[in-house]
């Protein structure tokens, strides 16, 4: 098979991006809507930037591009089409709230938070659906869903808190000490619900993929295991500290490295019945 | 303009499918396929064991067939389902082509087909397949792929849901189960034919099939 | 750009390769090109004996290959050494001189005997395009050296004339209708002449209007094994003669020979139709049962070791073979390509001999398939005053050592030694020069050396390997660029005569052999002798008429055959039946052999074992008995070599001809066949790239590995494009690089299936 460098980007992107607004939305909710609306405005940026990078990693494996605006003509019947056509409205409210925080940051409420989370989540059931073809049995079980909503997970609280840490804190936009231990908290949760699903994904995988990737399948746990144990460890101390960082970007890199060779199996596992 | 078959299908009679791929040949010649896009393909499925003796002899239970498969145009095409452009359609006949207006060459056909017709033209950025000749049909002929045929095992049918029991239709291994996509073909089984879903042999000839 | 010039025209062509099938094509011609290939569409299909000649893929590939770019397009002149591939355009009229010139200088110094059109079978479908004219033209100027056998059967043919007298002695492949059970040994239309006018549609129509038993017994799974057989009899390669030993000794134990027809049709069975002088013990009975010389009981048990094959199933086959009336026994042509292959040719007849099966309806000799053609005329090519006549197989050894070619040595005929070597050489359609001659190392030392053969001219469509060898290239017309007649091929139950027209004009500068041979005779003084007068198409159209002399019923006027493009007749109700005539009339209708009858026991091969000089283990025996030879397991070099090496005819190509079609190396890729119990031990994985080698040679190519070919034999399909590297290594996957040039015994013929190789992953 063709080399799928430009799926993997899209499909991890977008959904990192997902996981992100979803991070942003509990933690909107658990401060009682009283954030900074400066942070979420550099936050709301940076997602949007990275999920359109995503579409255009997308386009990059298209032969004609420029024909992609035919993309939404088979919404009746095609999940790729109504992925297509959710992802670029989940940027659209994106982009929609971008320019209001620009406008007026008050009108950034939780509503129009809701509105983002809420079409993040349809893209991401969306782009899980394309891949369960009944025709593709190495796709088509529910490890496929819990692996996508893992690494939205995963990756979005990851994302989540390198945004909460590069903004909150260096360029000090006034977030509190109790905010962002709540953030921070909320990450960690929702990222350790990431791993959970991620691990329950694996075990559905069938056989053929198990073999496909078994050395990776038996080294991942144990990485993630690491990174997680370090995770939680570089919250234990005040905030202050500098070995958050270390810990933290140590646990970090490895737990989306291996998100990505992980996905990059994903594609590699493709086996089709028939011929 | 129209043609004398209401559902027209492709018949093989895999006894006789010697593998000689001339209907291959055939179709790149009429449809200038560079190397690389084959619309139709000639799969090779064999399998058995060889197990030497004492007495320097051998026994083995070796079987092999060959198998001529294009599109089938499915009763129900997962390209036309999956396919998110709408380039993917079917016509009144139930031929299944590609709108080159619209592909934008995403290769999600590619991926659901399990036949392998949907093959991806990289001179164009689209996808291409089998047309079953439509213009060849019209003037009142056959698929390229079946004039040719050197021992008729590959021929052109009026498909009869009806009729497939008694037209001898039995489709083996490779072929998928016909539940995915419900294909109009009409499949007469080798006589070493193994049931669809058997583990019996493997596509022994892969590298002539997919992509490179 | 005007209208007729958009219209697509259809002309008539053919593909005319060697393959033993003649198929017609419509080449359709747009704005002066080719844009597609169409199969023959005349004729009621479903009517049996008139029905379409559907070429096989080689045929419809044939585009691509005209427009190849490798093709020739100007005269040649060699730059480097032989062998480099480097050339520099001339001119024609620089080239003609040149030819004439070296020609008159070779015939005036060495004389006529030191020029030689070599064998080639690349444009076999011609008449007036044919490699006849390059005798025609030599014919006028004092002739050249001839020579004997081709590479296709000269094992079998010699053993077909001393058995029968004749070689044409098989039944028709439809007759198996008439038959209760089938064996093939090795034949394979199925990858051989898979065209649908040729035998595989004899096949498939018979086995469709009437099923019979058919038994493979070949060391490959062979497509035609696939298709039709019920069952595959795997068989250690060159050991056919000791299954048919073993089968005949249950036969006779069994007591299911026909007596009656062994005494009363055939001599040497036992000692009662042993040839009088001929001491006693050596008859075929005597042998088999171990009253011979070699006191061997052949029993099944003996066999099995040998052939692989347990002695249960031999027992089993002998007993159906024997019970069986009438029984379909025939083979193909690859058992005999061996270093004991005229023995395994006669050994094969002898099934059919025991069990009486020889001229009856059902029946059949032992022979490979029959065929039906219409004798349509070649053209005249005179006669030649040279008399000394070399086996085809041994012409490197006619250029590099003369001295020692002899008849008692090397079967030359008209001579007891030659008299000149051969320092001229004509190669037209040819690729034998180097491909698909044995030993290619041992041929590019004799043909770099410019002392030896002093020209090579060499006439093609493509730069093929051979032509990488030639002094001289010259670029012929392919079959779109030229207008000719095509008859029946010589394997088909089927006359056929199909009036190719010229589709496209020439490419580049490209010349009809006609046209060279011409240009060449008006160099050497006798173009009115050669030409008569007539141009290329003026040929043609005579040659027409005299087709018609044969068959009146095609029209009167030239034009309206062409019209028509394509003719076919009826090889009649019944399939024939080969040797018919003897077997009904045996005193009135003797066979062409010494005694009138089927010779088992053969007095002249008797006589030719005592006076031959043959190299250390070379066997010629009157009966045929099984020996083990070189290149076989017995051999001291299957400790460093263990494994038998056949090269199997493929799709792909007919022998090399097509070679370099991207469209066929991409639908029929060459490969390495290999059992998973070999690979397995190797390392070896399907699609891996390997080193086949011995001590010839070694070539690379991909292996395949399939449990189709029986464990402890590989086969290498015949016919890929040399192609060495700069280190000198083949990555064409060209088997030659690994045959050897040592003749076999009897016929000197090529056995290029007997080799011992190793493999090994790169």
């Amino acid at each position: 098979m063709h080399s799928h460098w430009s799926l993997v980007s899209f499909t991890l992107l977008v959904q990192s991006v997902v996981g992100n607004v979803w991070c942003m939305q509990l933690a909107l909710f658990f401060n009682g809507g009283q954030m900074d609306s400066l942070y979420f405005k550099y936050q709301s940026i940076v997602a949007l930037g990275l999920l359109l990078l995503g579409l255009t990693a997308a386009m990059a494996h298209l032969g004609q591009p420029l024909a992609s605006f035919n993309a939404a003509r088979n919404m009746k019947r095609s999940w790729l089409s109504i992925e297509i056509m959710t992802v670029n409205l989940f940027a659209g409210v994106l982009a929609i709230m971008v320019i209001l925080t620009f406008i007026n940051p008050v009108l950034l409420n939780q509503l129009m938070m809701l509105a983002v989370s809420l079409t993040g989540g349809v893209a991401l059931f969306a782009m899980t659906r394309v891949y369960l073809l009944r025709t593709v049995p190495a796709w088509n079980h529910a490890g496929t869903p819990l692996a996508f909503l893992g690494s939205a997970l995963l990756l979005g609280a990851i994302l989540f808190t390198v945004l909460l840490n590069l903004f909150a804190r260096t360029m000090n936009i006034g977030i509190n000490i109790k905010q962002l231990a709540i953030s921070h908290n909320i990450a960690f949760i929702v990222a350790s619900l990431g791993l959970i699903l991620k691990i329950l994904a694996v075990k559905m995988y069938p056989i053929q993929i198990v073999i496909h990737s078994k050395s990776f399948l038996r080294m991942q746990p144990v990485m993630q295991t690491i990174s997680f144990a370090l995770w939680a460890v570089s919250m234990l101390p005040t905030y202050s500290s500098g070995h958050f960082y270390i810990l933290f970007s140590f646990a970090a890199v490895v737990l989306v490295t291996g998100e990505i060779i992980h996905r990059i199996q994903f594609y590699n596992s493709y086996h089709r019945v028939g011929l | 303009m129209d043609i004398k078959w209401k559902r027209p299908t492709f018949q093989l009679d895999v006894q006789y499918c010697i593998g000689c791929k001339t209907c291959m040949v055939a179709c790149k010649d009429k449809n200038d396929l560079d190397p690389g896009l084959r619309w139709r393909r000639v799969i090779e499925y064999c399998g058995g064991q060889w197990m030497p003796l004492p007495d320097g002899t051998f026994q083995q239970d070796v079987f092999g067939y060959y198998l001529s498969v294009s599109c089938n145009h499915c009763d129900k095409p997962i390209c036309v389902e999956v396919c998110p452009t709408g380039a993917m359609n079917q016509d009144e006949n139930g031929i299944v082509t590609v709108d080159q207006t619209r592909c934008m060459g995403c290769r999600y056909c590619e991926w659901a087909c399990p036949y392998s017709a949907p093959q991806y033209n990289a001179a164009i950025g689209q996808m291409s397949k089998c047309h079953l000749c439509r213009d060849e049909l019209e003037a009142g002929g056959a698929p390229a792929c079946v004039a040719a045929c050197p021992t008729r095992a590959l021929k052109l049918a009026e498909f009869d849901a009806s009729r497939l029991e008694s037209d001898g239709h039995k489709p083996i291994a490779p072929l998928p189960d016909e539940k995915f996509t419900s294909p109009i073909v009409i499949i007469k089984p080798h006589k070493m034919g193994k049931p669809v879903n058997s583990t019996a042999g493997i596509i022994a000839n892969p590298e002539e099939n997919n992509d490179a | 750009m005007n209208e007729s010039e958009q219209h697509e025209k259809i002309v008539w062509s053919s593909c005319n390769v060697n393959c033993g099938s003649r198929c017609p094509l419509r080449v359709h011609v747009k704005n002066g090109k080719v844009v597609q290939v169409t199969p023959d569409n005349t004729g009621e299909d479903g009517a049996y004996g008139t029905h379409e000649i559907r070429a096989c893929l080689r045929g419809r590939g044939l585009r691509k290959w005209v427009y190849s770019p490798e093709r020739l397009l100007h005269p040649m002149k060699r730059a480097g050494q032989r062998g480099d591939g480097k050339f520099v355009p001339i001119s024609w009229d620089e080239a003609l001189d040149l030819i004439a010139g070296k020609l008159r200088h070779v015939i005036d110094t060495y004389g006529n005997e030191s020029v030689f059109r070599i064998y080639g079978t690349g444009n076999l479908g011609g008449v007036v395009s044919a490699r006849d004219q390059i005798d025609r033209l030599m014919n006028l100027l004092g002739g050249q050296l001839n020579y004997y056998n081709s590479y296709s059967t000269a094992q079998i043919t010699h053993a077909m004339n001393y058995t029968y007298g004749t070689e044409k002695c098989g039944n028709h492949l439809t007759d198996i209708v008439n038959s209760k059970l089938v064996v093939f040994f090795g034949n394979n239309p199925a990858e051989t002449r898979m065209s649908g006018g040729g035998s595989i549609r004899d096949l498939v129509v018979s086995q469709h209007s009437r099923p019979v038993r058919m038994i493979v017994i070949d060391p490959r799974f062979s497509d035609t094994a696939a298709a039709f057989a019920d069952e595959w009899i795997p068989i250690r390669p060159g050991t056919d003669t000791a299954l048919v030993s073993a089968l005949a000794y249950v036969l006779m134990t069994d007591n299911l020979i026909d007596q009656a027809f062994l005494d009363r049709y055939c001599v040497g069975f036992d000692q009662n139709t042993m040839p009088v002088d001929i001491p006693a013990g050596n008859s075929y009975k005597d042998y088999i049962l171990g009253q011979g010389p070699d006191g061997i009981k052949k029993t099944p048990a003996w066999a099995a070791a040998i052939t692989g094959i347990s002695s249960e199933r031999i027992v089993k086959l002998a007993r159906e073979i024997g019970t069986a009336k009438p029984a379909y026994i025939s083979q193909g042509w690859g058992p005999q390509r061996h270093a004991n292959g005229e023995q395994t040719a006669r050994s094969i007849c002898m099934l059919a001999i025991l069990t009486g099966n020889v001229g009856i309806q059902g029946g059949n000799s032992g022979d490979r398939e029959g065929p039906y053609g219409i004798a349509f005329p070649s053209i005249p090519v005179g006669n030649n005053p040279v008399a000394a006549s070399i086996p085809t197989f041994l012409w490197t050894k006619a250029i590099s050592d003369p001295e020692h070619f002899t008849d008692l040595q090397d079967g030359l005929k008209g001579r007891q030694v030659l008299k000149t070597p051969i320092k001229f050489l004509w190669s037209f359609a040819s690729n034998i020069l180097v491909n698909q001659h044995s030993d290619i190392a041992s041929t590019h030392r004799i043909l770099t050396d410019t002392s030896l053969c002093e020209m090579i001219v060499l006439i093609d469509n493509v730069m093929t390997s051979s032509a990488r060898y030639a002094d001289i290239v010259l670029p012929g017309t392919s079959s779109f660029e030229e207008s000719d007649l095509s008859y029946q091929g010589y394997a088909v139950e089927m006359g056929a005569l199909i009036l190719r027209q010229q589709a496209i004009e020439p490419l580049g500068q490209c010349r009809t052999l006609y046209d060279i041979c011409a240009g060449i005779a008006r160099r050497m003084g006798v173009e009115e002798a050669f030409t008569q007068g007539r141009t290329h198409d003026q040929w043609v159209e005579y040659m027409y008429h005299q087709c018609r002399e044969l068959r009146p019923d095609l029209p009167q006027n030239y034009s309206d055959a062409i019209a028509k493009g394509v003719f076919k007749w009826n090889r009649g109700v019944t399939p024939k039946v080969g040797l018919r005539a003897f077997r009904e009339n045996p005193d009135e209708s003797a066979l062409n052999t010494p005694s009138g009858k089927i010779e088992i026991f053969s007095r002249q091969i008797w006589d030719l074992a005592r006076t031959w000089k043959l190299p250390e283990g070379d066997v010629i025996s009157a009966l045929p008995e099984y020996h083990s030879t070189w290149g076989m397991p017995a051999d001291i070099n299957s400790q460093k070599y263990p494994l038998q090496l056949l090269g199997h005819h493929y799709k792909q190509r007919t022998h090399s001809s097509y070679g370099n079609n991207p469209w066929l190396e991409e639908v029929a890729p060459q490969s390495l066949w290999i059992n998973p119990l070999d690979a397995e031990s190797r390392g070896i994985r399907h699609g891996d790239m390997v080193k086949v080698y011995n001590q010839i040679g070694q070539t690379q190519v991909r292996a395949k590995v399939t449990p189709r070919i029986m464990p402890g034999v590989l086969s290498l399909p015949q016919g890929a494009w040399y192609t060495p590297d700069s280190n000198g290594i083949d990555k064409g996957g060209c088997i030659n690089t690994l045959t050897s040039q040592r003749p076999s015994p009897l016929a000197k013929g090529n056995p290029q299936h007997t080799n011992l190789v190793e493999v090994e992953k790169v």
